[in-house]
């Protein structure tokens, strides 16, 4: 089937190993380049967990703004959670809302809807990357510091195919071995996973949510809760792929999607993180590096992250490999709003925890209000134009 | 001050009465020099749907209180222990949003116990004001709009004491006789429910989802979905706001899920796809200003808003509106209040796709957004240089 198609058509392949990984596997017809497979693959000895081969949700949820895109109704031959599809439709509604030039109303056809057994116990899956959102949800709950919300982490889910790309095997299992050091003794698994479904042609920044809730469906039966790390605070939410508003609608009757953490900003998760566990030294959270197992220390990412430690009143991390001077604050650009904004926050906690001759203080205080000078201009310069423009 | 040292409230069942044809659940507030009765009633003949033996309405009821006087809250009752959870996710969210207002407190129960479950062909019991938002929501759903996630309506609540004052008996008689009327169209029932937990003076703007939350919990033996309309379209709406789309879920118990229903849909839309698709539209009460609650003014902001609605559109304005849009009534108001404004500014593109630009209504909506739009900017204008004085001299 073509790409003009007007259905964008999901067919069960079945289990297939390869390389010491079990792949659920299924086949995608009616987009460009299709067809194609997608898979989401275990190790060979955690085959058992994935769930049956006839199971679309894992393909439903990767494909749903794909298909809203191409304005194409998506068949999933095989059964889907019903639950799944309530939540699906109410995340078209809301996607419609938040991007209707890019998403369209589409629906969704199955040959079933059934849900999937539901584990016995109640143990959660953490999404894992050994970033600093999801390290904090993780131990948090770990260490019961959630009140009655706590989840007991019984794994912690590392997607290759994600943040580290395929082809890049050694990277991934480096940062793997990395992830077992920071959860070892704690009782929990590492659940190692791949998949392609980052080929499909879609927006990363507003379906990776989607995308690592389809990994957690994929073993949803071993799981009674599926965890994902908060990137932004609650007083400052902002439309993007992972958010307390769409994630919980990734739920089946097997596992519930929880957003965590969105009651503290990064740097609270770096002072938690430092005050509470050993593993800050380990952390990965870089994803423009060369080497995507380990940390550049020069990107943004890096240096906003050094500065949430530091801003801590604690000691950079030894994961980072260059120390945090007044040079490293080069790599934010004042013309970047987010990058301005989290240097902002970061300024707001160091005056808490540091003296206020600390030079690399003074330094990132110079830095933000050169931004802001440049921003408030740019800001002004446009609001001009737009009112000129009106007059005429 | 740790919750070792701190006074707490606690809830305790005071009294189930029948009276007058009305069944109340009553449980005392007390503590900290507080002590008040808090009341949800319903007619005697919905009595069997009661949740008079647990106490999940009253902790959603009561939780922003609790938070805002900084006491811990104990309950001398049942509570979901899915609820517990949602509450303490609200906890931090509304602490969040709102720290110097809010502050965490401890919630307690002598029991926690799943409610009983849903019933398998799941029935929806919608909060009903008989307005624009909940018509909408609750006409979609009964008309089964889209293949998935249709929920099944089974009643509308129209609670007394939330927008209509307990005192003003004939206002609500009015509102329900509205209300029934728009339901009478799909053949379901309005149910009323009193309550007096607006004399807990919570600030309405933050505690209504909560309070309306409550409402429909105590009815939760008789529904499997409580729903509450969004007042706006997913990127309309802003926060901190007291029902939003994630707030609202986390009142849910194991046997009834709270739904945050209608962001597809901005207030226009909705008025539009009412008008084409049912004949409600001329039924409807949007007004909570005026001074009979249960009819519209047809002079504040939202009659007001409600008439360009319809203007904007090109459609016939509801006669429940008991006024003409003109330029004057346009420009004596102003959209001061939350996202109004927003509102306004939407509305007014929407009338320039079909109305001239020399039609005076438009000019006077042109001039409205205009002046608010121009008062909101001094003020922010101010708000800066003020900081930036109070920064480079240290005053107050």
């Amino acid at each position: 089937m073509g790409s003009d198609s007007k259905t964008i058509v999901c067919s069960p392949k079945g289990l297939s190993s390869r390389d010491g990984w079990t792949n659920l596997v299924w086949q995608i017809t009616g987009i460009t380049g299709s067809p194609l497979e997608i898979f989401y693959g275990v190790p060979e000895e955690d085959a058992d967990l994935l769930v049956s081969p006839d199971r679309g949700d894992p393909f439903a949820a990767a494909l749903l703004l794909l298909a809203m895109q191409e304005g194409k109704d998506l068949r999933i031959e095989g059964t889907v959670s019903p639950t799944l599809l309530d939540g699906l439709a109410r995340i078209q509604l809301i996607w419609g809302r938040w991007r209707p030039d890019r998403y369209r109303k589409i629906e969704i056809f199955t040959e079933s809807e059934t849900e999937a057994p539901i584990s016995a116990n109640d143990g959660a899956l953490f999404a894992f990357s050994g970033g600093l959102d999801g390290a904090f949800s993780f131990f948090r709950h770990l260490k019961k510091d959630h009140g009655r919300i706590n989840r007991v982490p019984r794994g912690a889910l590392f997607v290759h195919g994600l943040d580290v790309k395929l082809q890049h095997r050694e990277h991934f299992e480096s940062a793997a071995d990395n992830i077992r050091k920071m959860i070892s003794g704690t009782g929990a698994r590492l659940l190692k996973m791949r998949t392609n479904s980052r080929v499909l042609p879609q927006n990363w920044e507003e379906s990776h949510g989607l995308q690592l809730t389809a990994c957690f469906l994929a073993v949803q039966s071993n799981f009674r809760h599926g965890i994902i790390g908060s990137g932004n605070p609650y007083n400052e939410l902002n439309v993007w792929g992972s958010n307390p508003v769409v994630d919980l609608h990734g739920s089946t009757a097997a596992i519930t999607i929880e957003h965590d953490g969105a009651e503290f900003k990064r740097a609270e998760k770096a002072g938690w993180l430092a005050a509470n566990t050993e593993v800050s030294d380990l952390l990965r959270v870089c994803w423009e590096g060369e080497e995507s197992d380990r940390n550049c220390g020069v990107c943004e990412k890096c240096v906003r992250t050094m500065m949430n430690f530091w801003a801590n009143g604690v000691e950079v991390p030894k994961c980072f490999p260059r120390p945090l001077t007044s040079d490293s604050l080069k790599v934010i650009s004042p013309w970047d709003g987010l990058a301005i904004r989290n240097l902002r926050r970061n300024i707001l906690v160091a005056e808490l925890h540091r003296p206020t001759n600390d030079p690399l203080l003074k330094a990132a205080r110079r830095k933000l209000k050169y931004a802001e000078l440049r921003l408030a201009l740019g800001d002004a310069k446009r609001k001009m134009s737009a009112y000129l423009k009106s007059l005429t | 001050m740790t919750s070792a040292l701190r006074s707490s409230l606690t809830l305790r069942p005071f009294d189930i009465a029948t009276k007058h044809n009305w069944t109340s659940v009553q449980w005392k507030l007390s503590g900290a020099r507080i002590e008040t009765v808090i009341r949800h009633e319903v007619p005697s003949e919905f009595d069997g749907l009661l949740s008079h033996d647990r106490a999940d309405h009253l902790v959603c009821a009561t939780l922003l209180f609790a938070m805002a006087h900084g006491r811990d809250l104990h309950i001398e009752g049942t509570v979901s222990p899915m609820l517990l959870g949602g509450i303490s996710q609200l906890q931090l969210i509304w602490n969040k949003w709102r720290p110097l207002k809010y502050e965490m407190v401890s919630v307690t129960a002598d029991r926690t116990e799943e409610p009983l479950l849903r019933r398998p062909d799941p029935p929806a019991l919608f909060t009903f004001s008989g307005g624009v938002d909940s018509t909408y929501s609750m006409l979609k759903h009964a008309s089964a709009e889209t293949k998935t996630g249709n929920l099944k309506p089974a009643a509308g609540l129209l609670v007394h004491g939330a927008d209509i004052p307990l005192e003003d008996e004939s206002g609500f008689k009015t509102a329900f006789d509205k209300a029934q009327r728009i339901l009478d169209g799909i053949r379901l029932p309005v149910i009323p429910l009193k309550t007096n937990s607006r004399e807990l003076e919570n600030d309405w703007e933050d505690s209504h989802g909560l309070e309306l939350s409550a409402c429909l919990l105590i009815l939760q033996a008789g529904f499997s979905h409580g729903v509450l309309s969004s007042w706006g379209s997913a990127e309309e709406i802003v926060y901190p706001w007291g029902s939003t789309p994630i707030t609202d879920p986390l009142t849910s118990t194991e046997a009834m899920t709270i739904v945050h229903d209608g962001l597809e849909r901005n207030r226009i839309e909705k008025v539009r796809w009412l008008s084409r698709h049912t004949e409600a539209f001329g039924y409807l009460r949007v007004c909570w200003e005026g001074p009979d609650k249960g009819s519209n003014c047809g002079r504040c902001e939202k009659c007001v808003r409600t008439l360009l609605n319809c203007w904007a559109l090109g459609i016939p304005s509801p006669e429940a509106i008991p006024s003409e849009l003109t330029p004057e009534l346009i420009k004596s108001i102003r959209p001061t209040e939350g996202d109004h404004l927003g509102e306004w500014t939407t509305l007014l593109r929407t009338a320039k796709a079909l109305h001239a630009g020399s039609d005076p209504n438009l000019r006077a909506l042109q001039s409205v957004v205009r002046a608010e739009s121009r008062r909101r900017a001094v003020t922010r204008l101010r708000q800066k240089v003020g900081g930036l004085v109070r920064r480079r001299f240290g005053g107050s």
